[in-house]
């Protein structure tokens, strides 16, 4: 791991530490700067009231030149929110995870941009072409190509 | 005034990179490790090591989603605006590159057209190579040789078509679009009888051509036989071909639906419908069978649905409004089932391959029952006059005995009719060549129409007997044989009173 990117997840534990997260945000681990994993909530009136999401990110050396791999965990205990961009599977088409990712944004700026995205969300529904997706999808969301559709939901 | 300057990045107290988040504190230099410039290169407050941002930007330039975003803050979406030592030469070398690049394509693209060129060229050859061995068969080697030869120095212009187009068009032929297929025919069967023969001492020039020796091959004479002779010419037989096999075509259809007892299902507007299925792995029966078998189960489902409505016309009375209306429904019954009564073509892998080497197997058979049918005229004379049947020429074509040498002498108004005549007589009955020689080909010809009809009986017949089978089928009933009677609901023994 390239000493800029373990520096600078280093600063963002510090930052998480001292100033704490956004509500609805927690850290739920942070042991290496490999994998983190942070839960996600979101607040006041939406669709996915009282619902609690976790959201797994991998770091590449490469960060943050280049975007964290995101995807909401899928286990015995989390599931994946149903929402047009979400997979089943956990894997986000987000432009911000893709070519739209910017160093400018953090750990817990990608969080918050996930947090709004789901609270804006009118109807909940898996995106079209699911079940396609799930069964072929690559471990790691950031090797799938993803088209964005749009940005509105 | 009061503006004096305005603030730059040396100026920030607290310098944050955006990127790697290092920081640098103007009062404390021990936060000055890092020895990298500082740049503020947009409009916002976002500042950073100009090392990070130069990896940034050349990461995002790699990337061609990201490429153009790669110069322009995440923030406030101004652009970078970036300086270098661009040098002549480099710009020079750049340019090289982008040339070299276009090169490549234009390179990629010759290439490519190359390998079509090649592959077609191929094709060609080899259809053209077929196209001259069907002729060879179909016209019998002594016309063969007189019209085409195997070298082709000889041909004539119009043989680098015809010849390639000749497999091609008998695969077409044995598909469902017979009328394309005999189409790309036509030509060929114009364009041969009227063809001057292939002049056995090296090429003739187009002078030649066009000057004396036309009389050579253009009858301007008429023949001793007069004008009625047998065999017809090879442009006579293909409109008689035409019409007899459009005639033999549609009767056999009706036949054939009369032997088969089903109609043939015509779309509302007229048209027949066909339906292309590609089935590559196919198994079980044949087309051919699955074909009657839907016929088969249409009819009986027709059957039914004309059984009902029978019924409703007893219960309502009004007969004449209920038979229209059965019928109606039989109509719809028919669309309903579309999918079982429409003519399918039906390809599978073995009928591909029985559909091509069928079509390319005709001028064998062609050749092939035209001998037989010299063989059998040995044995009969009308036979031999129908076909037309001469000894072979041993001593060459006799080329100037009916030429008129007073011809020149002749009033314009006398050469205008000796034309016309000779016109007609190419139209009946082809050059000399094609009325002095063996006619082969027209033997060859009925051979393949009888050949034809041959396999149409057989066909027709194999459909009748299939037919019959799935007519015939039952599900066998068995008695409860081995089984506890006891175990069974069975209706209670009628008690004799």
């Amino acid at each position: 791991m390239a000493a800029i990117a373990s520096r600078r997840l280093a600063k963002e534990l510090k930052e998480i530490h001292t100033q704490g997260c956004p509500v609805g945000i927690q850290l739920l681990s942070a042991d290496n700067f490999e994998e983190w994993h942070l839960s996600l909530e979101v607040m006041g009136e939406s669709q996915y009231q009282g619902e609690v999401f976790a959201l797994k990110f991998r770091f590449e050396s490469q960060y943050p030149i280049s975007a964290p791999a995101v995807q909401f965990i899928v286990n015995e205990r989390y599931t994946s929110p149903v929402h047009p961009h979400v997979y089943s599977n956990g894997h986000i088409c987000a432009s911000i995870l893709g070519n739209e990712w910017s160093p400018v944004l953090s750990v817990i700026g990608v969080c918050v941009t996930l947090q709004s995205m789901l609270a804006s969300c009118k109807k909940k529904e898996r995106p079209p072409d699911n079940d396609r997706y799930v069964r072929h999808a690559p471990d790691n969301p950031k090797q799938t190509r993803f088209h964005y559709h749009d940005d509105t939901v | 005034m009061a503006e004096l300057q305005v603030p730059t990045i040396d100026d920030l107290r607290v310098k944050l990179c955006y990127i790697c988040r290092e920081e640098e504190q103007y009062d404390r230099p021990e936060t000055q490790v890092n020895k990298s410039a500082w740049v503020h290169p947009c409009n916002c407050t976002l500042v950073a090591h100009e090392s990070c941002l130069l990896e940034w930007i050349k990461t995002a330039q790699q990337n061609p989603s990201r490429a153009e975003n790669a110069l322009k803050c995440p923030q406030c979406g101004a652009e970078y605006e970036m300086e270098s030592d661009n040098p002549p030469t480099l710009r020079l070398m750049n340019f090289v590159n982008r040339l070299l690049t276009i090169g490549g394509r234009v390179v990629l693209a010759v290439n490519l057209s190359t390998l079509v060129v090649a592959f077609g060229t191929g094709v060609y050859i080899v259809s053209t190579a077929y196209g001259l061995h069907a002729m060879q068969e179909f016209l019998g080697k002594e016309m063969y040789d007189t019209l085409l030869t195997d070298d082709p120095n000889n041909w004539p212009f119009h043989a680098w078509f015809n010849l390639p187009l000749i497999p091609i068009s008998l695969v077409l032929s044995r598909t469902s679009l017979p009328e394309t297929g005999f189409s790309t025919l036509l030509p060929l069967f114009v364009a041969w009888p009227v063809t001057k023969p292939v002049e056995p001492k090296g090429p003739t020039s187009f002078l030649q051509l066009a000057g004396n020796r036309l009389s050579d091959y253009f009858p301007f004479v008429p023949e001793k036989e007069g004008l009625f002779s047998w065999p017809p010419g090879p442009l006579m037989c293909t409109i008689l071909y035409i019409s007899v096999r459009t005639a033999y075509r549609k009767y056999w259809n009706q036949f054939a639906h009369w032997v088969l007892d089903h109609r043939p299902t015509v779309a509302p507007d007229g048209r027949r419908r066909r339906r292309f299925l590609w089935d590559l792995d196919e198994d079980g029966a044949g087309p051919l069978r699955i074909r009657i078998a839907a016929n088969v189960l249409g009819e009986r489902r027709q059957e039914r649905q004309e059984g009902q409505g029978e019924r409703q016309r007893q219960q309502a009375g009004q007969q004449q409004q209920q038979q229209a209306e059965g019928q109606e429904q039989g109509g719809h019954d028919e669309d309903a089932n579309a999918d079982d009564n429409e003519p399918t073509a039906r390809y599978t892998g073995s009928s591909l391959g029985r559909l091509i080497g069928g079509a390319l197997m005709i001028p064998k058979i062609s050749s092939y029952m035209g001998s037989l049918l010299y063989q059998l005229s040995q044995h009969s004379t009308i036979l031999r006059r129908f076909l037309g049947i001469r000894p072979p020429l041993s001593v060459g074509l006799r080329l100037y005995e009916n030429v008129t040498p007073a011809f020149a002498k002749l009033t314009p108004a006398q050469q205008v009719a000796a034309y016309s005549r000779a016109v007609l007589r190419v139209f009946l009955y082809g050059t000399k060549q094609w009325s002095e020689m063996d006619p082969v080909w027209f033997r060859n010809t009925i051979g393949l129409g009888l050949f034809v009809v041959a396999k149409d009986c057989v066909e027709l017949f194999y459909a009748w007997l299939s037919k019959k089978e799935l007519e015939s089928r039952h599900v066998k009933t068995r008695p409860f044989r081995g089984i506890d009677a006891r175990g069974l609901d069975l209706i209670p023994p009628r008690v004799a009173i």
